[in-house]
């Protein structure tokens, strides 16, 4: 029973590489500095379209958000950032998950079929037997949920965009000392109205 | 004393000539408009907020040579600087014959949506500037009267 037991643990592949059922899934992250007039009402505008795209703010402060938002709302978000302030920078970054994904759940098919046996065996199998059955399952059960847990979180990488958004404030942007002639930096809503300082 | 008071009220002035460049803005106001009689310059304003300002600007900096594009080019840069979103950028009738390239954007002002515009006139080594701006309902109710009345604007 042990050698037919250990015959079996060593037969279980780990990297079948035959599904493809993951092939062209990617994730994608984007990275935003703007340059806004008022940054609180910005960071307000910005967290309330998050959550109108049924997102997740995952942080935000006085100068920046950072939010994870469902793949069909990314372009209404770039949409809002580009009306709440001038851009500038953008950063994107995409990584393929596919591949990964593909081998979990070949991963996973070896790991059921491979739990399915040793059920089987155990209803063949003397005490002993069974025992030492039951302790393979329990441990090979453990290893399916952990290939389960990543697969859902690759999945759900793949389902949202991690969007982060740096907001700077007037002068903060590339244009950091304004223009060199007075009167181009006094145009404006500040001077048109008589505010500016 | 006196003196002294005197020569801080002699440099005030001369101060204030210094800054106010230009001839006294010339133009119609536009209907629903206010204008502050006081300004050298054109400024009126609406009950809702809306806000226009006609003003000429010269000096060593400004030469005949430079065109109008780069100065409006410049303009543009400093203002997306502060976070205004470019809408739109054409040409509109100025003074009745003249062209001025027009510049209009978004902004949030004190927590609000505004829309503010520009319009740039260059003849020879003057720059002859007008801003309007306000509310985005209200500016936008009064876009057509502000762009109408700079056609009335006398640029000499």
């Amino acid at each position: 029973m042990k050698k037919l037991l250990f015959a079996l643990i060593m037969s279980v592949p780990f990297f079948p590489g035959f599904a493809d059922d993951g092939k062209g899934i990617s994730y994608t992250g984007r990275e935003y500095t703007i340059v806004v007039p008022e940054r609180s009402a910005a960071v307000k505008t910005l967290i309330e379209k998050a959550r109108e795209e049924k997102g997740i703010i995952l942080f935000y402060s006085g100068s920046a958000v950072q939010m994870r938002v469902p793949v069909a709302g990314v372009d209404a978000i770039e949409s809002a950032i580009k009306s709440t302030g001038y851009i500038d920078d953008e950063r994107i970054t995409r990584a393929d998950v596919g591949e990964e994904l593909s081998i979990l759940k070949a991963r996973l098919e070896v790991k059921n079929n491979y739990i399915a046996k040793l059920y089987k065996l155990t209803q063949d199998a003397n005490l002993g037997g069974t025992l030492n059955a039951e302790k393979a399952i329990e441990t090979a059960s453990v290893e399916r949920d952990s290939i389960r847990s990543s697969i859902r979180r690759l999945e759900r990488m793949a389902r949202y965009s991690d969007i982060f958004v740096t907001v700077n404030g007037p002068g903060e942007g590339t244009v950091k000392n304004g223009s060199r002639f007075g009167f181009i930096n006094a145009l404006g809503m500040d001077n048109l109205t008589g505010e500016s300082k | 004393m006196k003196i002294e008071i005197y020569a801080y009220a002699v440099v005030i002035a001369a101060a204030a000539l210094l800054t106010s460049c230009g001839e006294i803005q010339v133009m119609k106001t536009p209907d629903s408009f206010a204008r502050f009689d006081r300004e050298k310059d054109f400024r009126a304003a609406s009950a809702d907020g809306v806000m226009m300002k006609t003003y000429e600007v010269s000096g060593r900096d400004v030469d005949a040579k430079t065109d109008e594009k780069t100065w409006v080019d410049e303009m543009e840069r400093t203002l997306v600087s502060k976070g205004y979103v470019s809408l739109s950028r054409k040409e509109i009738s100025v003074g009745g014959t003249r062209k001025g390239l027009f510049r209009e954007y978004t902004v949030i002002y004190n927590g609000e949506n505004y829309m503010y515009s520009f319009v740039l006139v260059k003849k020879e080594s003057r720059l002859y500037i007008a801003e309007m701006g306000g509310p985005e309902k209200a500016y936008k109710e009064k876009k057509d009267l502000m762009t109408g009345s700079l056609n009335t604007w006398v640029i000499p």
